[in-house]
Formats: structure tokens, sequence, C-alpha cells
């Protein structure tokens, strides 16, 4: 089996991702960002809720970086903050879950089970 | 910074230790920082902006921390009902535990205190993978050997300590912390005590030695009907032999 495809077929296992997981990997998709940074992005993209103490932010982020899913940036500054990017697999990560919920969103218009402008 | 934000910021750097090493060690420095942002652009909305971050604080660490310390809990409390239950059944007399590890810990640490400058106590191991401890005292190749079988229900480690001293002064002195009679026998084996042997023990023990005495070589005594050292006995050591040498021989 060639790398791309075991890795590929690595991380369809690790799908479906968590809320705090997925939210914290989507946050870090257009750049880098501090723990902050990311939990006001969370709590914009998931329109208020998905509140992420300090805690649960970073045991995200230290799992997501354990997994060489997101990795920290050099920071020159004095500040104790340190700033997070999507690692190559993190963003293949990251698409593999947009994939799947877009295969489910199709799987479930074609079942005409969840129309078009209708309500969830 | 106000005093509430400066409070605020003492009591949640005071909460930290509550989360898992690994995770304070790298971030905890972050995380009160992250607090204090949040704090301050809370505290723009006033008291219940502040209220809003330490509830999600509180809740964060509660479902964080929380599985954590209840796991020690449900573990204790097994524990307790199990041991609740062996008692109850070993007292109704539906059941009888052999030397489990608890026990045979204890009596470990028990011979550990009590032992002697000139005593040697070790676990030896005999067949099945078990192993039993094994205190002598006296001289190593000193004859007879006397083993005193002691171990459950025979009479407490201390006790026995009290009688191996003593007999000690004259012969060499083998305890065991087990009647198993198999696991004995593997044990005097193996640690080839030298001849003529003595087993020494309550009258409680005397099918064991019975059993045990078509194993050992001829050359061996076994006395029983040993009355129990009393409390009386701990402070009592008299020079002279022991009162209670009632001895059937078998």
């Amino acid at each position: 089996m060639n790398p791309s495809a075991s890795l590929k077929n690595d991380l369809q296992e690790m799908l479906p991702l968590s809320p705090a997981t997925f939210f914290v990997l989507f946050a870090l998709a257009d750049g880098e960002k501090h723990g902050y940074l990311i939990m006001q992005e969370v709590k914009v993209l998931s329109d208020g809720k998905l509140q992420m103490g300090a805690a649960t932010l970073y045991t995200t982020i230290q799992k997501l970086a354990d997994q060489s899913f997101i990795e920290e940036v050099e920071n020159d500054s004095q500040d104790r903050r340190r700033n997070y990017r999507l690692t190559r697999a993190g963003r293949q990560l990251l698409n593999a879950e947009f994939s799947r919920q877009n295969e489910v969103l199709l799987l479930a218009k074609a079942k005409k089970v969840f129309p078009l402008g209708g309500k969830a | 910074m106000s005093f509430v934000l400066e409070l605020s910021c003492w009591v949640y750097k005071r909460m930290l230790p509550l989360y898992p090493d690994n995770l304070r060690n790298r971030y905890g420095d972050e995380m009160e920082q992250l607090f204090k942002e949040q704090l301050m652009d809370a505290s723009k909305e006033g008291t219940s902006g502040i209220g809003r971050v330490w509830r999600s604080a509180v809740y964060d660490a509660v479902s964080l921390v929380g599985p954590a310390c209840l796991e020690p809990i449900r573990l204790w409390t097994l524990a307790t009902l199990l041991s609740a239950s062996a008692i109850f059944l070993t007292t109704l007399s539906f059941c009888t535990f052999r030397n489990i590890g608890v026990v045979h810990g204890c009596a470990l640490a028990q011979a550990a205190q009590t032992s002697g400058p000139g005593s040697t106590g070790d676990l030896v191991p005999i067949s099945q993978g078990h192993k039993m401890f094994l205190e002598c005292t006296g001289e190593s190749h000193g004859k007879p050997t006397v083993i005193l079988a002691t171990g459950r229900g025979l009479g407490a480690h201390q006790d026995w300590s009290l009688v191996q001293s003593r007999v000690a002064e004259f012969a060499r002195v083998c305890s065991s912390i087990s009647d198993v009679v198999e696991n004995m026998h593997d044990l005097f084996t193996l640690r080839s005590c030298p001849v003529p042997t003595f087993l020494l023990g309550p009258r409680r023990a005397a099918f064991s030695f019975a059993t045990m005495r078509c194993s050992i070589p001829p050359t061996s005594q076994v006395l029983s009907s040993w009355t129990l050292p009393t409390k009386r006995w701990h402070g009592e050591m008299q020079p002279s032999p022991p009162r209670f040498p009632v001895q059937t021989w078998i």
C-alpha cells in the first residue's frame, strides 16, 4: 500500500472528529493563532454553541500537537502565549472531516430527508 | 486591573493543580494568561460577564477533573463492598479463603518490622509460581531445625516471633506464614533445613503435620497441641522455658 493511501486510511479511522477537535482545527484553517484567538474563533464558527474553557481547549491542543496535526510556532516575543498552526496532516484530517460531513449531507439530500431550505 | 480580576486570577492559579500534571506543566502559563484575557474582555460586560467566565471555568474543571476523581472513589467503594461480602460469607462459613495477597503482604510487613538483627526472612519461590515467606534465626547450620507452623488462624506473627526468639537460643528455627502442607514441604525441601527437624505448632495444625510427616526425613519429629501464646506473654518473657509445652507425639 502506498504511503498516501495508508495515511488516508489512518485519517478515515479518526473520523468523525469530536466537536472540540473539529472546531480547533477549523479555527486554525485560515492561519496560525494563539489560544485565546482560537477560543474566540471557535465561538464564532459554532455560532456560540460550543464554548470551551481553557482546560478543554488546551487538552485538545495537547492531543492534536501530540498527534502532529498542529504545531507550535516559534515566538520571539516575551509573551507567554504560543501560536499554533495546522500541519499538513492536520489539514488533511480537516478536509477528510469536511468530506465526510458533505457525504452525509448529500446522502440526506438524496434520500430527501433534509430538503434544501428546510429546517433541521 | 481591579481587585476582583486580581482575586479571580489568584483563585484560578490555585485551581491549576487540579489538572493533570502534563497539561499543567506544558500549558499552565498559557491557561492562566487565557483566563486573564477572558476576564478582562468579560469585565466590560460587568459582573455578569465575570460570572459567565467563572461558570465556564468551573464547568471545565468539573468535566475534566471529575471523572478522574470519581475513579478512585468508585474503586474504593467496590473494594469495600467486596471486602464486606468476603467477611460476611466467611463469618457465616459459606466459604474460606487461602492466604490472599493482602493478608500475605500484611504478614510480610509485620515480619519485616519484628525481625531481629540476626534473622533472615525472605520470599522463597515454590511450585506453581507461588512464594512463601520463610524466616530463620539461629546458627545457619545449627541442629536441630525447629519449624514453627504459624500462619492463617494459627496465631499472630507477633506471638510466634516471641516463641521463635526463645527457641533460637538452642536450635535453628524456621517459621512460615502458611500452613499449606504441600507448600511447606516444597519450602523446606528447597531450603534444605538441617536434620533432625521438629515441627512445632498448635493442635489445629496436627492434621497438616501428620500429612507432612510422611514426606519429611525419618529423623524428624512432630510436636503439636501447642497452646498459643497469650497477651500476657508479651510483657512477661521469662528467661525460663515457656510454660505450655504440652506436646502430643503423633
